[in-house]
């Protein structure tokens, strides 16, 4: 009976993500950004990896072929602030609230178009970055040097294929986290509505927290800094769980519950204030 | 049919919308004027839903907006021309909007026709005129065919030819049967426009009614008469219920009283009239009465509680 409904919604969302230009440009430097700047890493690795043994100590190249993923943190959070602040800013949500007066249907549409577009994209991307960074890392000779023992005894340096455990779902969770930063910042957007205001305060969630988390003392900080949003990539990515650090999932569910939180109190928001 | 019920609604201290109670009937243009602030888009936004009222009720076809199961095809609304993303194109838009209520495609491309923009529907709307901006939202308020229908501000930016297809477009819309409400603070182009009016001031209730029994309310306009004997005459019409808005050596303008009854007057008198004439009083001037009075209300009740 109703014509609005979810799926009306959602196709109304992907009409408009696909329409702008900022949310091609969005996609686009996500992409590139995330495998350029992978790229990048390897050929540091595979120029150093003989002669720097800190490089060697720890290697996982499963998450070391996906560094891009980290400066790839911010774009996904402009992303997802955009995607709502956009109609703040042009006047354009007082159309679309009037075309969608149950307004939890329209944040289910942002949702939606947020999470199938960056998954998406950084999903290609994250393969992307990993089969190159995996090539690159299978076809570089190390040559055995002297002081046997430091050198394990690859004659490549060390590489994994998705079938090696944990590396599928390191790959799959670099976009997952990269996507429940984007909803991250789609809530945002929803309880602050300006643009400049909602990407600032991701930034300093993102970045200027770890510091001021850093000044406690170290036995809060220690509990504290594994569920900064900085640090989940991190460990949702890599394949050791280090000391005081998250599991994969736990810092992926972590993650699900920040952006749950977001969304709801904007969701309330939305629905309490005036257009 | 569009009723709101002591609708109230405040910013802060700010009282918008003060107490506003009014009826939109289906069939004829409704104006909906007031000077510049004084509450006219607040209103329209909480005929949509948009703003909560403080205090009182909106309903549009008997229910909150908000319930509206089919809003677009219910009622079709322009707030606000410019309220567009400007890197969308006009035709996107309008897709995103026909998207969210299930109306086809199809229909976008028949009110860009209809509203004569479908030459530049690929075109961003943000490099579109303010004209062609308000010809944009008034497709997008025709995209569902509703039968309510709420303009803020519809001629603003157009020029005269498109002034002319605005007012006819929207009495032929009331025409076909439709609840139209159109604001402006043009009373010029009211009342060429529309057959009913609700004038607010200060987000007060001035008057509302037929654009005729507002006219006459404010004293129905004047009477012009000339005559060699114009002393003898004043004394005779003044004894009927005419005051002398202003007089010279031979010619008088009158209120209160009408042509007919100064003429039957002068003949029963033997007077000569040498012109007699009816000034109707415009729109403009009963607004500017109107509101005047309203102003002046409010200041001397400011004076009063200080
Ligand atoms: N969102 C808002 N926040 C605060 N004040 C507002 C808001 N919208 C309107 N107002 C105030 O309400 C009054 C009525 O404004 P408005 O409805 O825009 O009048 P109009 O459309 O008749 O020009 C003005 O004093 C305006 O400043
Ligand atoms: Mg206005």
């Amino acid at each position: 009976m109703s014509d609005v409904t979810p799926l009306s919604s959602i196709r109304a969302e992907i009409i408009k993500f696909r329409s702008i230009r900022s949310s091609q440009w969005g996609m686009g430097v996500l992409l590139l950004l995330t495998v350029g700047i992978s790229l990048l890493i390897d050929l540091g690795v595979k120029s150093r990896f003989a002669e720097r043994p800190e490089i060697r100590l720890g290697f996982d190249p499963t998450a070391n072929s996906m560094g891009g993923v980290f400066l790839s943190q911010l774009v996904v959070g402009v992303v997802g602030v955009m995607v709502i602040t956009n109609e703040y800013s042009s006047g354009s949500i007082r159309t679309s609230l009037a075309a969608v007066p149950r307004r939890n249907l329209l944040v289910l549409g942002k949702v939606f178009i947020v999470t199938l577009s960056v998954f998406v994209v950084t999903e290609i991307a994250t393969l992307v970055s990993y089969f190159v960074g995996q090539s690159i890392y299978a076809g570089t000779k190390i040559a055995a040097r002297s002081g046997a023992g430091v050198l394990p005894a690859h004659s490549v340096i060390p590489h994994t294929s998705l079938s090696s455990p944990g590396a599928l779902r390191a790959v799959i969770f670099a976009a997952l986290v990269l996507t429940l930063l984007a909803l991250c910042g789609l809530g945002l957007g929803l309880i602050v509505r300006t643009t400049a205001a909602s990407i600032s305060i991701y930034v300093a969630l993102l970045l200027v927290a770890p510091i001021l988390v850093g000044q406690l003392p170290a036995s809060w900080s220690d509990h504290i800094n594994q569920y900064l949003p900085l640090n989940l990539l991190n460990s949702a990515i890599s394949q050791s769980t280090g000391l005081n650090s998250l599991s994969p999932v736990a810092a992926v569910l972590t993650l699900v519950a920040y952006a749950a939180v977001l969304i709801g109190v904007g969701t309330i928001r939305l629905n309490r204030r005036d257009a | 049919m569009i009723q709101l019920e002591h609708v109230t609604k405040k910013f802060g201290n700010n009282v918008a919308v003060n107490d506003l109670s009014f009826t939109v009937a289906p069939g004829v243009v409704t104006g909906f004027l007031g000077p510049n602030g004084s509450g006219k888009s607040t209103t329209m936004r909480m005929i949509l839903g948009l703003d909560s009222p403080t205090k009182g009720t909106a309903i549009v076809n008997g229910k909150p907006y908000r319930q509206i199961q089919r809003p677009l095809r219910e009622v079709g609304a322009l707030l606000d021309a410019k309220a567009v993303h400007p890197g969308r194109s006009a035709r996107n838009h309008l897709l995103a909007m026909a998207a969210s209520n299930k109306i086809p495609a199809s229909r976008v491309d028949e009110v860009l026709r209809l509203t004569g923009i479908d030459g530049v529907a690929k075109r961003k709307a943000g490099d579109f005129s303010l004209g062609m901006s308000q010809r944009l939202g008034i497709a997008g308020a025709l995209l569902g065919d509703p039968h309510t229908l709420l303009f803020d501000e519809p001629v603003n930016g157009l020029d005269p030819e498109g002034i002319r297809w605005v007012r006819e477009f929207f009495q032929s819309l009331a025409h076909e049967g439709r609840t139209v409400l159109v604001s402006s603070h043009l009373m010029s182009e009211m009342s060429l426009m529309a057959t009913n009016i609700i004038v607010i001031g200060k987000g007060a209730l001035i008057a509302q009614g037929s654009i005729d029994d507002i006219i006459s309310a404010e004293g129905g306009g004047t009477v012009s008469v000339r005559s060699p004997r114009l002393a003898d005459l004043i004394a005779t019409l003044s004894a009927h219920g005419a005051h002398v808005v202003s007089s010279d050596a031979d010619t008088a303008s009158l209120s209160g009283i009408t042509a007919e009854t100064v003429g039957d007057l002068a003949l029963t008198a033997g007077i000569a009239l040498y012109e007699l004439a009816t000034h109707r009083i415009t729109l403009e001037d009963a607004f500017m009465d109107l509101t005047r009075s309203s102003a002046e209300y409010t200041t001397s009740n400011e004076k009063s509680s200080s």
